[in-house]
């Protein structure tokens, strides 16, 4: 029985992967794991956040960071430390690794940090800027290798997590609608029993009544807004459809 | 890389795709005559169709367009 108390954190990582190495969903996704091994322990679905693209930023092709919540006894030194190795082990060579982490139960300035996360996706910020920041609002920010640019992003992603209503949720959802070709039909309330996502919103950000009948093909994926895990559609000929990947490139 | 000339300009920096990053039919016929066009992980695609220059491993994206690193 463990005796330490259950809490919550916010946990991004940015800046691990070069052209062809492994990419930092993926490692995110690995570190999400390997700290919720736990009885009672989890992860939440990983985001990707968008950040600015721009000549004065070192990014090897996109620059996004990943983020996840996650539920554990863990310490925070702990939570560093298992972390710090997976990232030190998986991160590419040529990386400039950067590592958030925010106890979600303490007393920050919530604004602040969503500002940064808004601002770090149309203007250049620098290592300074995120230290600063961090150090004011007590978050634990390291780099992990190279430049150690990635702090920016790093911080700039679980301020945008705050915010609610940015990021892709990495990974595709598998609701059986790629076994067959003309795909599947689903209610609402089917969808997000099997998918684990809390809504379906339509491009406008309504949301669908549960008994709305979805028809789904091809890849399906989901977006993060109104502070929930929601399945993105489109109304089609009549029909709810999944988001198209164009309509999705908005988040 | 000759192939993709029709695609891409050198704008004195990079070698910028000329029809911008709303624009798959021609990122499509792109990738489909380039030898070198590999996939960037599913979560960094952003056009529906796989071979597309948006989705490949070798785009950098710009303030304003997109690049190919494959030119040298």
């Amino acid at each position: 029985m463990n005796n330490e108390q259950l809490k919550s954190w916010l946990i991004c990582i940015d800046d691990t992967d070069d052209i062809g190495t492994k990419g930092t969903g993926e490692i995110a996704q690995e570190i999400a794991e390997i700290l919720s091994d736990g009885e009672h322990e989890s992860s939440s679905f990983i985001t990707r956040h968008q950040l600015y693209v721009h000549p004065d930023i070192p990014y090897t092709s996109h620059n996004s960071a990943m983020c996840f919540q996650l539920q554990t006894y863990k310490s925070l030194e702990t939570i560093k430390q298992l972390t710090v190795a997976h990232l030190l082990e998986q991160s590419a060579a040529a990386s400039d690794p950067g590592l958030a982490i925010l106890d979600c139960d303490s007393e920050f300035d919530r604004e602040a940090l969503i500002r940064f996360g808004l601002e770090a996706k149309e203007q250049v910020k620098t290592k300074q800027d995120a230290y600063d920041l961090a150090l004011r609002l007590g978050i634990c920010l390291s780099e992990h290798g190279g430049t150690g640019q990635g702090v920016i992003g790093a911080l700039a992603g679980i301020g945008l997590r705050l915010y609610g209503r940015d990021g892709r949720v990495k990974g595709q959802v598998d609701l059986g609608q790629e076994l067959y070709e003309e795909g599947v039909e689903l209610t609402v309330k089917e969808a997000l029993t099997r998918s684990g996502l809390d809504i379906v919103v339509d491009l406008s950000g309504q949301q669908l009544k549960i008994t709305e009948v979805l028809h789904l093909t091809r890849k399906v994926k989901a977006v993060y807004c109104q502070h929930q895990f929601a399945l993105l559609v489109y109304r089609h000929e009549g029909r709810w459809c999944n988001a198209l990947k164009r309509q999705l490139k908005e988040y | 890389m000759i192939q993709l000339k029709p695609w891409y300009e050198f704008d004195g920096k990079v070698f910028r795709f000329k029809f911008g990053v709303e624009n798959s039919a021609a990122s499509r016929e792109a990738a489909q005559t380039c030898k070198q066009f590999s996939p960037d992980d599913e979560d960094e695609q952003i056009d529906d169709t796989l071979v597309s220059c948006y989705n490949c491993m070798n785009r950098r994206w710009l303030i304003d367009g997109v690049e190919c690193i494959q030119f040298k």
